[in-house]
């Protein structure tokens, strides 16, 4: 069994952004979250929130599968974003297109994981766009493209597998155009 | 005692100004009451500001307006006129208000005057009474002549007011309402007779005459005579009165039709010209002429016209002078005559004898009416037997209803069972003969190509053997090279031959099995539509035919154009974006872009509403639709494009619609995208430089898009590698219609980046062999990606 056969994706994203959701959407094993009652602020979004991490798994035939792991969302549980990133093969960032300044989270986020970035492949989703249209798409590509960051940026919604799926295509064509499913 | 004295003053020297006459006196009582309140009150008036107010509100002050203060002004002028009547007369102009005793006084004042004037046989008679009058007054002739134009002006208010009097004393009542009336009816000539009367002294034998008079009018019958001379005001009067009222109809009611007509015209003859004999007699010929021309006219009318004849009677009467309101009266009650008791009890009577007639005529036909109730009777006995039985044949009827109700239900459940198992006899036959097709067009093609097959071997067979049969026979001579250079062309020409019927063979084969696969596809269409209403058959055709939808669509929007290899092949595949409503719809919304405001672009039957504050774009065809799609290919006619800003009511009516049909709202990036594909179908807009290497400046929002095949691979591929359209497309192994598709939609987007020194460094390089690890790694990945395909 080669290396290509244990390799991981990262969902990461702030709270309540659908990293937990989308993951179980795409996994093929029920995930294993570390979810606590919410104590902070996040209570309002949601009751419970990611500690350490969630875990989940695409099987690739019988041996070979893709790691998917999701980010704790609050920053305070940072130090495990360096810990799980490393040796990912690209970083799925999901963003709530609902919160308060989307445009600071994509500033965060992406300066969070700025070394990652310019070695890996970065795909944006934006969540909760039904429930709030403004800012668009053609905005979060401006602020990309203020910050040198060449990205994809599609609309999801983190429970529909094909949005999902979309998002890893996307990266996986961005790893590499030439390959042919 | 008053606050206003400037107003007092004011007053009196208006009364001054107006009356000549004791203006002194005015003056002098003005004055006096000045000094009267200058005492007592304008010293209070110094002493403080508020002191005429405080004046006003005590009860102690009598406040006198300018209204009290004219009615005593008038009162002293006319005590100043009564102490200067001797020196002044004043008849015409003096015009006094009294009260009721004062009316009561100038009653009996004037009384003898106006019992004498009655008790005159003519009017000329009251002149001279009141020449009389004057003389007793010893005034002088001008004073009697205006006395006499007076009482010639009130000739007919002396009468009435007499009648009146009359009246009223009939009833024995001469209270002092009668005595306002006749003040109120009398007023002037009462005033008149009052100025004689201060004039003149009482003539007390004329006052006995006059009272002598009445008495006797009083007493006698001739006040029903009088009556009916009367003027309106005093028959109005009477009326009210009920005992005189009785008395007349009494009287007349009792008079037959012919003594009803002779009294009336007694009466008129009595009351209006008693006074006058020459005109009486005159006038009472000329109605009895009158009289004898309608009889002879009306000889033979009856009673009833007889009455309608005294009405003509009358109205001739009416050409008499100033009796037409007199007249009108008794025809009024010649009217009211028609509807006396008699001819209610004539009425009455006819009544009773039709009713009478009615029940004669009852008991004649009531026999009858027995006779044919008996045989009702008879007849419904007859009839509850047929009722009977008829009711029993209805019930066999019922029974046979019910049975009938009950087969058919039978019947009916016979044929759905029928039906049912049907369906399923002709599922299962579809299904069979689906088999057997399937079967016997594989078995026809195995067959078609073992002919084919063994044709073209035996063929080659027999070429070789007679080939291997000269060969041994050749020889080098002149004439074998000859032949074996026949025998080599021929041998050419039986390859050519044999290559023909090869390539026939290949054609002829697909071709066959497209056609074999077309009436398949036929035959299983004309089933499906058959057999419909069977989900087995229908739910495994449907997947064939979404499979043909979405290859339909692609080639909507990718086409299916030859590929081009060369910059001069793209003329063939190349379209003019501004004949194409993409063209329309791209400028509308650059132009728009930064606007609130909501457009709308209509052509022809298309419905565009653009609205940049929402990125929304509604469109009254779906976009899926071969309408939209037709529309979108073709070239437009710009004069049918339509574009105008929607004012409140209809930006309100098409944000109802979008609510109403969500699948109508699309994004404005979506709308772009498909409509630029359904534009293009694969082809190129004009003078694209299929060499020129491109980037992609931002991706598509390609989980929102229609997705052409491949699309999200290109997409990696112009962002991370920039190249030409060739290049991608080669390097890739797709179809270039696919990447054309996708530039022509991504530059719409304006996502197309075209300045080449704007492009990213290529993070690969296409066509660059991969290393095994490259390899091992886009193996894995193809896989992961055909996981997530599945």
């Amino acid at each position: 069994m080669s290396t290509m056969s244990n390799k991981k994706i990262i969902f990461t994203g702030p709270v309540g952004a659908g990293k937990t959701t989308a993951i179980q959407t795409m996994s093929d094993i029920p995930i294993v979250s570390t979810n606590e009652e919410a104590s902070d602020m996040t209570k309002d979004r949601k009751p419970q929130t990611t500690v350490a991490m969630d875990y989940g798994r695409i099987n690739i035939g019988t041996k070979e599968k893709i790691h998917l792991y999701g980010t704790p969302g609050q920053e305070r549980f940072s130090f495990m974003w360096d810990i799980l990133t490393k040796g990912a093969l690209g970083l799925i960032l999901l963003l709530d297109n609902s919160r308060d300044n989307p445009q600071q989270d994509l500033k965060f986020y992406t300066n969070a994981f700025k070394e990652f970035i310019d070695k890996g492949d970065l795909i944006i989703g934006v969540t909760r766009m039904d429930e709030v249209s403004s800012p668009s798409i053609q905005d979060y590509r401006t602020w990309l493209e203020e910050l040198s960051i060449s990205a994809p940026v599609f609309t999801v919604d983190a429970r529909e597998k094909q949005d999902i799926s979309s998002l890893v295509q996307a990266l996986l064509y961005s790893l590499d155009p030439g390959i042919a499913a | 005692m008053s606050i206003e004295i400037l107003d007092t003053e004011d007053v009196a020297s208006k009364i001054l100004d107006t009356e000549d006459v004791s203006s002194e006196d005015l003056t002098a009582e003005a004055h006096v009451t000045e000094n009267v309140t200058s005492e007592e009150l304008v010293s209070e008036s110094l002493a403080s500001e508020d002191s005429q107010v405080e004046a006003m509100e005590t009860d102690a002050f009598e406040v006198f307006t300018t209204e009290s203060l004219i009615s005593e002004a008038a009162t002293i002028e006319a005590e100043i006129a009564e102490n200067t009547t001797a020196e002044t007369p004043v008849m015409e102009n003096t015009v006094l208000k009294a009260n009721n005793s004062e009316v009561a006084s100038t009653t009996a004042v004037s009384m003898p005057v106006l019992e004498e004037a009655l008790s005159a046989d003519s009017s000329n008679d009251i002149f001279d009474i009141l020449d009389l009058n004057a003389e007793n007054a010893e005034l002088d002739e001008n004073e009697t002549i205006k006395a006499r134009l007076a009482m010639a002006g009130t000739a007919a208010l002396v009468s009435a007011t007499a009648a009146a009097v009359i009246v009223n004393s009939d009833n024995s009542q001469n209270t002092t309402e009668n005595s306002e009336q006749f003040e109120a009816s009398n007023l002037d000539f009462s005033d008149i007779l009052l100025d004689n009367e201060a004039n003149s002294t009482p003539n007390t034998e004329s006052e006995s005459e006059v009272d002598a008079l009445l008495e006797s009018l009083i007493l006698g019958e001739g006040n029903k005579t009088r009556k009916s001379t009367v003027s309106d005001d005093v028959i109005t009067e009477t009326d009210l009165d009920g005992n005189s009222e009785l008395d007349d109809d009494t009287f007349t009611k009792s008079l037959t039709p012919d003594e009803k007509l002779d009294n009336d015209l007694d009466s008129i003859f009595d009351s209006e010209f008693n006074n006058d004999t020459s005109i009486k007699d005159e006038v009472k010929n000329e109605i009895e002429e009158v009289i004898e021309v309608v009889e002879q006219e009306t000889t033979d009318s009856t009673d009833i016209d007889l009455q309608n004849e005294e009405i003509t009677i009358v109205e001739k009467t009416n050409t008499l002078p100033e009796e037409n309101e007199d007249l009108s009266l008794d025809e009024d009650f010649t009217m009211h005559d028609d509807l006396n008791p008699s001819d209610e009890d004539v009425y009455a009577n006819t009544l009773e004898i039709d009713y009478a007639d009615i029940k004669a005529k009852d008991s004649e036909t009531l026999p009858s009416i027995n006779i044919e109730v008996e045989s009702e009777e008879t007849l419904l006995e007859i009839d509850e037997d047929l009722l009977e039985e008829e009711i029993n044949e209805l019930a066999g009827t019922e029974e046979l209803n019910e049975t009938k109700e009950s087969l058919d239900t039978e019947l009916f459940s016979l044929e759905l069972e029928t039906i049912i198992e049907t369906d399923d006899a002709i599922s299962a036959s579809i299904d069979s003969t689906l088999e057997i097709l399937e079967d016997n067009l594989s078995s026809d093609k195995a067959n078609f190509n073992t002919t084919l097959d063994e044709e073209a071997d035996d063929e080659l067979n027999s070429l070789l053997k007679e080939v291997s049969t000269k060969s041994e026979n050749l020889t080098a001579t002149p004439d074998n090279i000859s032949k074996i250079s026949a025998f080599i062309e021929e041998t050419i020409a039986i390859e050519d031959d044999l290559d023909d019927v090869l390539e026939n063979k290949e054609k002829l084969a697909p071709s066959d099995k497209d056609k074999a696969d077309f009436d398949l596809q036929s035959l299983l269409n004309e089933v499906r539509e058959e057999a419909g209403a069977d989900p087995s058959v229908q739910s495994g055709v449907m997947s064939g035919s979404e499979q043909t939808n979405v290859e339909k669509r692609w080639i909507q929007l990718c086409g299916n154009i030859d590929s081009i290899t060369t910059q001069k092949e793209v003329a063939k595949i190349s379209f003019t974006l501004k004949d194409h409503l993409l063209d329309v719809l791209l400028k509308q919304i650059e132009a728009t872009k930064d606007s609130e405001q909501l457009y709308r672009i209509k052509y022809n039957d298309l419905i565009i509403v653009l609205d940049h504050s929402q990125d929304c774009i509604y469109c009254n065809l779906p976009v899926t639709s071969d309408e939209y799609s037709e529309t979108c290919f073709a070239e437009i006619e710009h004069k049918q494009i339509k574009v105008h800003d929607l004012d409140y009511s209809e930006v309100k009516l098409y944000r109802d619609k979008i609510e109403q049909n969500p699948d109508r709202a699309h994004s404005i990036e979506s709308f772009i995208w498909s409509t630029s594909l359904l534009t293009s179908r694969g082809r190129l807009p004009a003078k694209t430089d299929i060499t020129k290497k491109i980037g992609l400046k931002m991706w598509p929002n390609l989980t929102r898009v229609e997705l052409t095949p491949n699309a999200m691979q290109i997409a990696a591929v112009f962002s991370k590698n920039p190249g030409n359209l060739l290049e991608v497309s080669e390097w890739l192994g797709l179809e270039q219609r696919y990447v054309f598709a996708f530039y022509n939609a991504a530059l719409s987007l304006g996502m197309i980046e075209l300045d080449s020194s704007k492009l990213k460094k290529p993070s690969f390089s296409l066509g660059k062999k991969n290393s095994k690890d490259k390899s091992e790694e886009r193996s894995f990945f193809g896989r992961l990606l055909q996981r997530l395909k599945s």
